[in-house]
């Protein structure tokens, strides 16, 4: 077989390629080598087998170093997962002092904020994030962590956040004085809810005692923020169809709101904000049917609807604010027509049982007898004003002074020791909410807000000033809603001042 | 030009082009005889050398590190001549595997030593001649042990059949070439005798 192999063997050694051939076969391997080179990060790899020697020269000027490359790139889907979608998650929930609060603040809303590119949408979020660092102070409050050095970076984030919302606004009215104004009030409406959630917060703490934790300077800083500067032109009621726009946008969020909340809020809460959502849709029907008619009235109600209509949402979306305040103190009740007709009814009513009791006393002392046919007088008077008043806002008023001039009377005759002829008094009209409001017919009328009294139990009339009206919300003659009789607590008005 | 572009690299990174090109001066000569013994056609085997080694070095350009090369390239190289055969072929090389493969063989067939003696009584250099004349799957064996020098694991590796399998193919493919040479004498032998009478008669 040896010899076999070696005679095959031999005979074979008698094929191969000629030089030329040769040549050229490697020449065109070359070119193949040329035209497909290696990766770059090949090229850069050492060899490998290295040699020895190579390996064993410390003091070699340069060392090549092998990177992972297929597995960075492995990793980097996963790496960069993390860093782009993990962490801004987590960051999302940080409050002051956490490691991620500079994420969320700085990376994440500034992100936001720069995407952000319509300047009403960038004033909304910097009224976002406004109410963010609010309700990460109160957290901190809560937890009694809240620093002095937090609650200061607090307040001035919330002066940043609004002088940037403010900015923004100024360089709107530029272009578009409708959408700046609408902003201004979107910003004010929430300044004004977080200023009154933060009282009750205040007060709250105080009265409490569970937490030495104050929020004073945000209350200042907001208060600050609510102060218009001298000078400050009083904007003009942006053009109707912008109006007409925002009010159906906001009320189809309140409506969206609404149902999103559902068990969150307990069912008083439930109903008051229905009421609400109810008495801007009244309001905001009317203002679309004084169109056509009357622009100016129509822009003022539905200016007014928005205000009401944005403080509304801040306070259904922050959870802070609706455990820190009530409903009626942001959004007070609008009665509709046939709530303040039965409402001017029972007050009548009242009044004159009041007149009726007097006049069948009879005091023995003079002076007494002589001051109670004042007041008997002057109840009078009262009296015949209201017949005379068709103004809802001025019956309020006078009616008012009548109930309170009856209760002093009462009072008087009770203090002489006289009897006291007392026929049974009407009960008065009450929300769901114990509260009545209105506005005032102009925007430069003073009106007060008129709290309903229950003499049998003594209570005592509540009335507020309140501050300018700038709009007049006139109910629907056809709503029917339905009112509430409480007989047996005194319910307080408010009205919402602007 | 050439060279000297891919030689700048190798003196850059001096690892795998160099690796590749030494193991082109090493194989090219042994891959070319194997591809020309084997189709018979000399153009056509340098071209599969050439397609070989650029199939190689695409794999080194994929990152894959090739500790050995000879193995390597030897699968790569038959890979391409069973393309070849399949493409040129009238008959199948499948059906050329269908006819023998199932057949364990003899005792014999299976014994080194039986191998032994009968290429003891073969003339390689007639052997060498008349490979031309085997089918491609004894021709295969015969070439890789006996030209390439592969062992019987390379080979049982590199076609991808079991020892017996080898051992069998080379007994066989021996006992053809043995017949073929004693037909081949024969034939010779009955023309030489042919012409002597011839030669008598005119004597």
């Amino acid at each position: 077989m040896k010899r076999f192999s070696e005679q095959l063997h031999k005979k074979s050694q008698t094929v191969k390629l000629k030089k030329a051939e040769q040549a050229d076969l490697r020449d065109r391997i070359v070119s193949y080598m040329e035209y497909h080179p290696l990766p770059a990060e090949m090229k850069a790899a050492t060899a490998p087998t290295k040699s020895p020697t190579r390996q064993s020269l410390p003091l070699e000027a340069f060392a090549t170093y092998k990177l992972p490359f297929a597995q960075m790139f492995k990793f980097g889907g996963a790496c960069a997962a993390i860093v782009l979608v993990v962490i801004p998650f987590v960051a999302e929930r940080a409050v002051p002092g956490d490691t991620l609060y500079a994420v969320k603040v700085n990376i994440n809303e500034e992100v936001r904020s720069t995407l952000t590119l319509d300047p009403y949408e960038k004033v909304e979020w910097e009224a976002v994030r406004l109410n963010r660092r609010i309700a990460e102070a109160r957290l901190l409050a809560d937890a009694g962590l809240l620093t002095p050095a937090a609650e200061a970076e607090v307040a001035q984030a919330v002066k940043m956040h609004t002088a940037n919302a403010k900015a923004e606004i100024e360089l709107m009215r530029l272009s578009d004085a409708d959408d700046a104004a609408i902003a201004e009030l979107s910003l004010d409406s929430t300044l004004t809810v977080q200023a009154h959630a933060l009282a009750g917060s205040v007060l709250s703490a105080d009265v409490n005692a569970t937490t030495s934790a104050r929020t004073d300077l945000i209350a200042i800083a907001i208060g600050e923020s609510l102060e218009k500067p001298a000078g400050h032109a009083t904007a003009t009621l942006p053009a109707l169809p912008k109006l007409v726009a925002r009010v159906e946008q906001g009320t189809t969020r309140l409506r969206e709101l609404e149902a999103s909340l559902g068990t969150e809020i307990d069912s008083i809460t439930t109903v008051d904000v229905t009421r609400r959502i109810e008495d801007i849709e009244r309001a905001a029907a009317e203002g679309f049917a004084l169109t056509q008619d009357a622009e100016t009235q129509a822009q003022e109600i539905l200016f007014d609807v928005l205000r009401r209509t944005q403080k509304l949402i801040v306070f259904m979306t922050e959870l802070q604010v609706r455990e820190s305040v009530a409903i009626e103190t942001v959004v007070p009740v609008v009665l509709t027509l046939d709530e303040r007709n039965v409402n001017r009814a029972t007050r009548i009513t009242q009044i004159d049982t009041y007149l009726n009791r007097l006049n069948a006393t009879d005091l023995e002392d003079a002076a007494l007898a002589e001051k109670l046919a004042e007041i008997i007088d002057r109840l009078q008077s009262v009296r015949t004003e209201i017949n005379a008043t068709e103004d809802y806002v001025a019956f309020m008023i006078l009616s008012s002074e009548g109930l309170a001039l009856g209760k002093d009377a009462t009072l008087l005759v009770e203090q002489s020791g006289a009897p006291v002829v007392v026929p049974p008094l009407v009960d008065d009209v009450a929300t769901s909410t114990d509260a009545i409001t209105d506005t005032a017919s102009s925007s430069a009328t003073t009106t007060d807000a008129v709290a309903d009294v229950e003499p049998e139990v003594g209570a005592v009339a509540e009335i507020e000033d309140t501050t300018q009206m700038q709009a007049v919300v006139i109910p629907e003659p056809s709503a029917t809603t339905t009112v509430d009789a409480a007989p047996a607590t005194t319910s307080a008005s408010s009205t919402e001042s602007q | 030009m050439g060279d000297q572009v891919v030689h700048s690299a190798m003196g850059a990174t001096d690892g795998h082009e160099a690796r590749f090109l030494a193991a082109y001066d090493e194989f090219n000569e042994a891959l070319f005889r194997h591809a020309k013994l084997r189709i018979s056609n000399h153009e056509r085997a340098i071209d599969l050398v050439h397609d070989t080694y650029t199939k190689v070095w695409s794999y080194v350009r994929q990152g894959y590190e090739i500790q050995t090369f000879r193995p390597f390239l030897y699968k790569v190289l038959n890979n391409l001549i069973i393309d070849e055969y399949r493409k040129k072929k009238d008959q199948s090389l499948d059906a050329l595997l269908e006819q023998e493969g199932v057949d364990e063989g003899s005792f014999d067939e299976l014994s080194e030593s039986s191998a032994e003696a009968l290429a003891a009584t073969i003339d390689g250099r007639k052997a060498f001649e008349l490979l031309e004349e085997l089918p491609d799957v004894y021709r295969e064996v015969i070439i890789l042990k006996f030209v390439d020098g592969l062992g019987p694991k390379e080979m049982s590796e590199l076609i991808e059949e079991k020892e017996n399998v080898i051992s069998v193919r080379i007994h066989r493919a021996l006992k053809i070439l043995r017949h073929k040479i004693e037909a081949q004498d024969e034939l010779a032998d009955e023309k030489r005798k042919s012409a002597a009478r011839k030669r008598n008669a005119t004597k």
